[in-house]
């Protein structure tokens, strides 16, 4: 169990210290090629750090948990595929370093087996299939004119064809939790156990934008339809996470309601650069400084959620909650002002708006863990992995500048005036409280279920009358429930 | 005779002569029966691999015997048959090791292994046979040697099985028998060709053509389980797990959809077929089966009554592949009846080893066997995630060809059907790897009738084949860029017949 | 003269009526090491003479030198020299087979009526004439009715009865129709026939033609006169019923392929499909009572009366060299070697269980394996699967068939088949079946189960070597 939680490490290394490189491997699935370029370089450098804390706060966490070998077990599998992702140059391994990712994490999102996480873990499965098979699909027609299955050729064969496009912004965009395809995250993110919706928040959901960046035409061709629907989406789960995480009462699926809305985010800006390929130059890395800003702050947020509650853990907790509020100084105001800049004005103003509501969103985080009764003492590995998790969000607006030397520094009341707005907004809220309307995690999900649980039922029936046939009717087939 | 005639009745009698000693010995010769078995085999694969080896350097490997005037058995080892028969020696080993340890100590075991080798050789004869008559004869051989293992139990069960087994089987004979002789009397005596050898007679006979095609697939299509030609299939899971496995990944149904290539491929010639418009119909007929089997496999209970449906349904991609017209299909079909068979004799030997050890046969029973047979379910969930095409497996590679075939023969509906398949393949085997890993056991095991003895789960001779064959998946699918495989294989064969 | 005593043909007749006489002198129950000595003996020869008639061409042999029309001429072409073949053959593992179910069951005089069968079976092949048909042919019935009655029980001996009635009316009509043509052509030598008989004959030897037509048909058991086989061949003794199915009721056969193809093939049109439908009705009926049967060697009659019904397939579709006689000839010799080894697995497989019943032989699929092993390569030749001698006459028959664009044939054959294949599984089904714990086994002597087993592996494996025997059958 202890070597295993390094595995993260060589990962670690190879993004900090190995030279750009491309390894072919033709004999390799379908002729695999791997290597390590910008972008792969920036995922793979705060994932395999998130993997790496939360590994050990893992073994801490689940010291006393009989399944802990399972789950270690699946906890490396889905880091594996996680930080293999971004060293994938090929289709075909891409999409086998995000298959392993994203179904070994079933088994740490079904991992308490409490109703709540089989639930969970049912709908999460069912919607990274249907990504999975948009994604597929997606593949399936680019590779019809592209040369090779090289990403890069992949991403030429885009250009011609809005509709694989399109597929894949909504096969990706499963994984980033657009508006409609979200449902699953604020379900899946807050039963697993911590370190796992750490991972799940911080690094998994960010696979999504790798695809992303990887397949869509970016900067090569202007598809304004698509561009703008995501952009669309984008702001609907900006404003909308926030809104309906503000109804929330647990204090992870608060959280999850903050990824999805800090996602949307990412969406404004990748759906911006598909409309106007000539601005994405600039957007680019602030759509990189975006992931690994809310990757680490998220992954801080969930640590520092998963520790017996107090002042000091609340202290603490207060640095990642400024920095995804925005807070001047913090990798979310860097985040926040490389992202407005290249955007015409009015999406800077609601990003700015979103901006404020995020920090509301996250007093409502701070004011439901200030009731949490104290539970029994930290495990030092636990704490540790916190403390290097606030570390490297303190650190991330040092190491994260060099990305983008033309920016020019934040004024800080740009920064500041929503989180101000915000705290405003708050202090209001608490002096008049307003009855807050009970919406169930995971939202539409709680009217689309009934139905479609029927249907499966029904369709379970209809596909068992030979069976009941050749029982004579006296076996009324009762059907499972969906998978 | 020359040697490149020798060779290939040496691949048939390298199963045919052990099986014959076989059904002489006394029951008590366990030893010398096993190593006869074992001598077989491992000759068979022997030979295969030097037919493999001369096939890939260009050599011809063929015998001609005239039973009637214009009427010759004639048997071809060509790179098609290799790719089948390459597939049916290998599992045949890993079958036959299973078969030992499954019915150690059970009765009539001489009975069984000899019908167990005469149902190999007539599968090989099935894959080097060179023209419809000699597929004929081997096509009804292997009915005939595979009954009494059907019917093996001696169950009245079993005899129900066996009977509905028989009915088929014998029909779509009967009715493949039609077809045959009615191309003969158009063609005379003709070899499988690439390309085909139809294209010569012309539109002048296309409705006679279409309709021999049609007898011609339905009698074929019996043992590939096409709907609504499928319901044999679940009725024959009475037979013993190795049986299962033979049938359902190498023998019966691949025979059937080995019959389908040839047809196409070599009598008609897949542009030939694509003028008379013969593969519309037939890519439809296998989306029908392919859509119902997997729904039909949702509503079992039986864990061996699923992975039934689900072979209806898989067996139906390679027909898929086949109607899809374009280089990429054939590609997706080839290599999946070599998939197939090894994702899906994998699967058995699993439900075998869950039967034999702990008594289980429902799906119910299976929650928390993850832990207490960790190997055989690691091998299952490689297994089933492949039926699902998950990549890293071999499933994945043939579906991937599959759908490149389907939109490069602007068939898009097919990708539908793939999708579909996929997702309904998921929606049966993902709960049973939800039960195997996550579900707690709830209760004793029905029957354990082999005790776990340290990291052992179960008789080594049930668990080799099964870790063997789950690892072939593994290879098959993260190795399939490989010069050689049957992703390899199958582009060679589909280069020759797209000439 | 050294010639014509080295010649086989009068031998194949003299050397069965040697044993026979020797076995009838030397009383009850001796005999068949004298017999089975003399049957392969036969076999030889009739080997010999089919090479003979492979390299020289078909040929008469004048008995004692006396040429027609005084003398009696023997006659050997290709289609002879098969049912000789065939005769020889199967004759010689039975009477392996008969001296050991002898030994078992109490008999009285099967070695010398057998042999007299045999030499009347060989002569009538041979004969040349409408005449001598007719004398060989009666000889043989009055055998074959001596071996129904052997076993002396009441049920036997009614059949022996039913059948001497059916057979001295049916000798009766041909003899009258022999008459007729006599009187109308002064002649019986089919030789001499032959060119005399044109497509517009005078009444009389319509009717002659008719009535040896109907007498005939009464004798090979086709619809509707089958009603005395079952009977007759289910009751009988094992060896017996072999014989009587494998060989007996394909002599009259021969004599109608004979007569149509040569001395009134101008008027064989018109029966042809008559005798088809016929043929096509037997198929049916005789396969669904066998289906129906509900012991065991009931079910191997009436499964002979459906595959004679095969025979008669052929006529409509006959033509000078077409497939339709190879199918015909091809599945006479398929069906004589396959009905033999049936009705012989069948001896043993009562005989081991001790009841004649279908239900009787659950399990005996792990006592008897080798005699069921037998009996289903015998079933495989009457299903008409390969590589089976059935199979290839099937093939022959479907394509034959197909050319002439006869659909309903294809039909009738093909669910001939599956009929077959039905009561053929009915019975292994039954025998794989667990036995009872009350089930008691007999031993049975290893020579019964091996003979059967010989004769059905060679009914399975004669597809095989299709080729040689339709050589022969050229031979005009």
């Amino acid at each position: 169990m202890k070597p295993l939680a390094w595995f993260p490490l060589p990962f670690l290394l190879l993004a900090a210290a190995a030279p750009d490189f491309v390894l072919d491997l033709p004999a390799l699935l379908l002729g695999a090629r791997l290597g390590l370029d910008g972008a792969g370089r920036l995922f793979l450098g705060f994932s395999a750090l998130l993997w790496l804390l939360a590994a050990h706060y893992a073994a801490g966490y689940l010291r006393e948990d009989p399944a802990r070998g399972r789950f270690m077990g699946l906890f490396c599998l889905t880091g594996l595929g996680n930080l293999l992702l971004p060293l994938t140059l090929d289709a075909a391994s891409f999409y086998l370093a995000f298959a392993v990712m994203t179904f070994a994490a079933y088994g740490l999102v079904v991992h308490t087996a409490s109703h709540e996480a089989l639930r969970a873990g049912r709908i999460y499965l069912i919607m990274a299939l249907l990504g999975e098979m948009l994604l597929l699909t997606a593949l399936w027609r680019l590779a019809q004119t592209a040369p090779s299955l090289l990403v890069a050729d992949l991403a030429a064969a885009a250009r011609l064809d809005p509709a694989a496009c399109a597929l894949l912004a909504a096969g990706f965009g499963v994984k980033t939790g657009l508006p409609l395809l979200h449902m699953w995250l604020p379900l899946a993110h807050p039963v697993a156990p911590t370190p796992a919706s750490a991972v799940l928040s911080g690094a998994i959901i960010k696979a999504g934008v790798l695809g992303w960046l990887r397949f869509l035409p970016l900067g090569a061709a202007a598809l304004p339809d698509l561009g703008w629907t995501l952009t669309g989406l984008g702001l609907a789960a900006a404003f909308l996470g926030v809104a309906i995480g503000l109804a929330q009462s647990a204090a992870k699926t608060v959280l999850a309601y903050s990824s999805v809305s800090q996602m949307g985010l990412i969406s404004v800006g990748v759906g911006v650069g598909l409309a106007h390929p000539e601005l994405w130059p600039a957007l680019a890395p602030a759509v990189g400084v975006q992931v690994v800003h809310h990757g680490l702050a998220k992954g801080a947020l969930f640590l520092g959620v998963g520790l017996p509650a107090g002042r000091w853990t609340l202290a603490g907790l207060a640095l990642p909650a400024l920095a995804l509020a925005g807070a001047p100084l913090t990798s979310g105001a860097l985040a926040k002002s490389a992202l407005k800049a290249p955007l015409p004005e009015y999406l800077g103003l609601m990003l700015a708006v979103a901006a404020g509501a995020s920090t509301l969103l996250m007093l409502r985080l701070l004011w439901l863990l200030r009731a949490r009764p104290r539970a029994e003492r930290a495990d030092a590995r636990m704490t540790l992995s916190w403390a290097g998790a606030l570390i490297a969000v303190a650190g991330a607006p040092v190491w994260l500048s060099p990305l983008l030397p033309e920016l020019p520094p934040p004024a800080p009341w740009s920064a500041a005036w929503p989180v101000l707005a915000g705290l405003a907004v708050a202090a209001a809220l608490f002096r008049y409280p307003a009855p807050i309307p009970g919406i169930p995690p995971g939202d539409v999900l709680a009217w689309l279920e009934p139905g479609l649980t029927r249907l499966w039922r029904a369709l379970l029936r209809g596909v068992s009358w030979p069976d009941r046939l050749a029982a004579g009717g006296k076996a009324d087939g009762t059907p499972r429930p969906g998978p | 005779m020359t040697a490149n005639e020798a060779l290939p009745l040496g691949v048939l009698a390298s199963s045919l002569i052990p099986g014959l000693i076989i059904f002489a010995l006394p029951e008590a010769r366990v030893g010398l029966r096993t190593a006869l078995n074992l001598f077989g085999a491992f000759a068979k694969l022997v030979l295969v691999g030097v037919l493999l080896a001369g096939v890939a350097a260009g050599e011809d490997y063929g015998f001609r015997h005239s039973v009637l005037p214009g009427l010759d058995l004639v048997f071809k080892a060509d790179a098609l048959a290799l790719l089948f028969g390459a597939l049916s020696t290998l599992l045949w080993l890993f079958t036959t090791l299973y078969a030992i340890g499954y019915l150690e100590g059970s009765p009539h075991r001489s009975r069984f292994f000899g019908f167990f080798s005469l149902c190999v050789t007539a599968t090989m004869g099935i894959a080097m046979a060179g023209n419809l008559f000699t597929f004929f004869v081997f096509y009804e051989l292997l009915t005939l040697a595979t009954f009494p293992l059907v019917v093996h139990r001696g169950t009245p069960q079993a005899m129900r099985g066996g009977m509905v087994y028989l009915a088929y089987t014998l029909g779509g004979g009967a009715v493949l028998l039609t077809g045959i002789v009615w191309l003969h009397g158009l063609t005379g005596s003709a070899d499988f060709a690439h390309g085909g050898y139809l294209a010569v007679l012309g539109g002048e006979h296309a409705m006679q053509l279409q309709m021999i095609f049609l007898l011609l697939i339905a009698g074929v299509g019996v043992k590939a389980a096409i709907v609504p030609l499928h319901g044999w299939l679940p009725q024959a899971m009475v037979a013993p797990a190795p049986v299962s496995a033979l049938l359902h990944a190498v023998a019966v149904v691949k025979a059937g959809a080995f019959g389908v290539v040839r047809v196409v491929y070599e009598v008609y010639g897949v542009e030939f077929a694509q003028s008379l418009d013969l593969l519309t119909p037939l890519a439809l007929a296998a989306a029908v089966t392919i859509v119902w089997g997997s729904l039909r496999a949702l509503a079992q209970e039986d864990l061996k009554k699923r992975l039934a449906f689900s072979t209806v349904s898989q067996v139906s991609y390679i027909i898929l592949g086949v109607a899809l017209f374009g280089p990429l299909g054939t590609v997706g079909g080839l290599v999946h009846l070599v998939h197939q068979g090894v994702m899906k004799i994998t699967l058995f030997f699993c439900a075998g080893n869950y039967a034999e050890t702990l008594g289980i046969h429902k799906i119910g029973e299976l929650d928390g066997a993850g832990r207490r047979m960790p190997l055989t379910t690691v091998a299952f969930t490689v297994a089933a995630l492949g039926m699902m095409g998950a990549p890293a497996t071999a499933g994945f590679i043939s579906k991937w060809h599959l759908g490149l075939g389907a939109l490069e023969a602007g068939m898009d509906w097919a990708v539908w059907v793939l999708i579909a398949s996929s997702l309904l393949n998921a929606a049966y085997f993902l709960p049973i790897l939800h039960r195997v890993w996550f579900t707690p056991r709830a209760r004793a095991w029905p029957a354990e009738r082999i005790p776990a003895r340290g990291r052992l789960e179960t008789g080594w001779l049930l668990l080799l084949p099964t870790l063997a064959t789950a690892a072939m998946i593994l290879v098959a699918g993260l190795l399939a860029g490989a010069d050689w495989g049957p992703l390899a294989w199958a582009k060679r064969i589909t280069v020759w017949e797209y000439r | 003269m050294t010639e014509a005593i080295l010649d086989p043909l009068p031998w194949l007749i003299v050397l069965p009526l040697a044993w026979a006489s020797l076995a009838f002198l030397l009383g009850e129950g001796r005999g068949g090491r004298l017999a089975i000595a003399g049957l392969a003996a036969q076999l030889a020869l009739a080997l010999l003479l089919a090479v003979q008639i492979m390299a020289q061409g078909a040929r008469v042999h004048t008995v004692g030198g006396w040429g027609a029309p005084l003398g009696i001429d023997l006659l050997a072409d290709g289609l002879a020299a098969a049912m000789l073949l065939l005769t020889q053959a199967v004759a010689l593992p039975l009477a392996v087979y008969a001296r050991a179910y002898f030994s078992a069951v109490h008999q009285t005089h099967f070695w010398p009526l057998a042999g007299f069968l045999l030499a009347a079976l060989n002569a009538l092949f041979l004969s040349a004439d409408l005449f001598n048909l007719y004398v060989t042919l009666e000889l043989l019935s009055l055998a074959a009715v001596g071996l129904v009655a052997l076993g002396g029980k009441t049920a036997q001996a009614a059949a022996a009865l039913r059948y001497l009635l059916v057979s001295l009316t049916a000798s009766g009509a041909y003899l009258m129709g022999v008459a007729l043509i006599y009187g109308v052509y002064g002649s019986v030598s089919l030789a001499t026939l032959a060119p005399l008989v044109g497509g517009d004959p005078p009444l009389a030897v319509w009717l002659a033609a008719g009535l040896m037509l109907v007498g005939l048909l009464a004798k090979t058991a086709l619809l509707p006169f089958h009603f005395w086989l079952p009977p007759a061949h289910g009751g009988a003794a094992a060896p017996v019923s072999a014989l009587l199915s494998a060989l007996v009721v394909k002599a009259s056969f021969y004599m109608v392929l004979r007569l149509s193809l040569g001395v009134f093939s101008p008027l064989a049109e018109m029966a042809a499909w008559s005798l088809g439908l016929l043929g096509a009705a037997a198929i049916l009926w005789g396969s669904w009572r066998a289906l129906r049967a509900i012991r065991i060697k009931m079910l191997v009659a009436w499964s002979t009366v459906a595959q004679l019904g095969y025979l008669f397939l052929i006529f409509p579709l006959l033509t000078a060299d077409g497939p339709a006689l190879q199918a015909g000839v091809m599945q006479a010799v398929a069906h004589g070697l396959a009905k033999a080894a049936m009705f012989a697995a069948a001896g043993v497989l009562m005989l081991s269980t001790g009841r004649d019943n279908l239900e009787g032989l659950a399990g005996v699929a792990n006592r008897a394996p080798v005699t069921l092993f037998a009996f289903s390569l015998a079933g495989i030749t009457l299903m008409g699967l390969p590589p089976s001698g059935g199979f290839l006459a099937k093939w022959l028959l479907i394509e034959a068939a197909l050319a002439q664009g006869h659909w309903p044939w294809v039909v009738v054959i093909i669910s001939g088949g599956l009929l077959a294949a039905a009561y053929v599984f009915k019975v292994l089904c039954q025998a794989f079946l667990l036995a009872p714990r009350s089930a008691h086994f007999n031993r049975v002597p290893r020579a019964m189960e091996w003979t059967a087993f010989l004769l059905a592996a060679a009914s399975a494996l004669l597809g095989l070597r299709g080729v040689e025997l339709l050589e022969l059958l050229a031979v005009g």
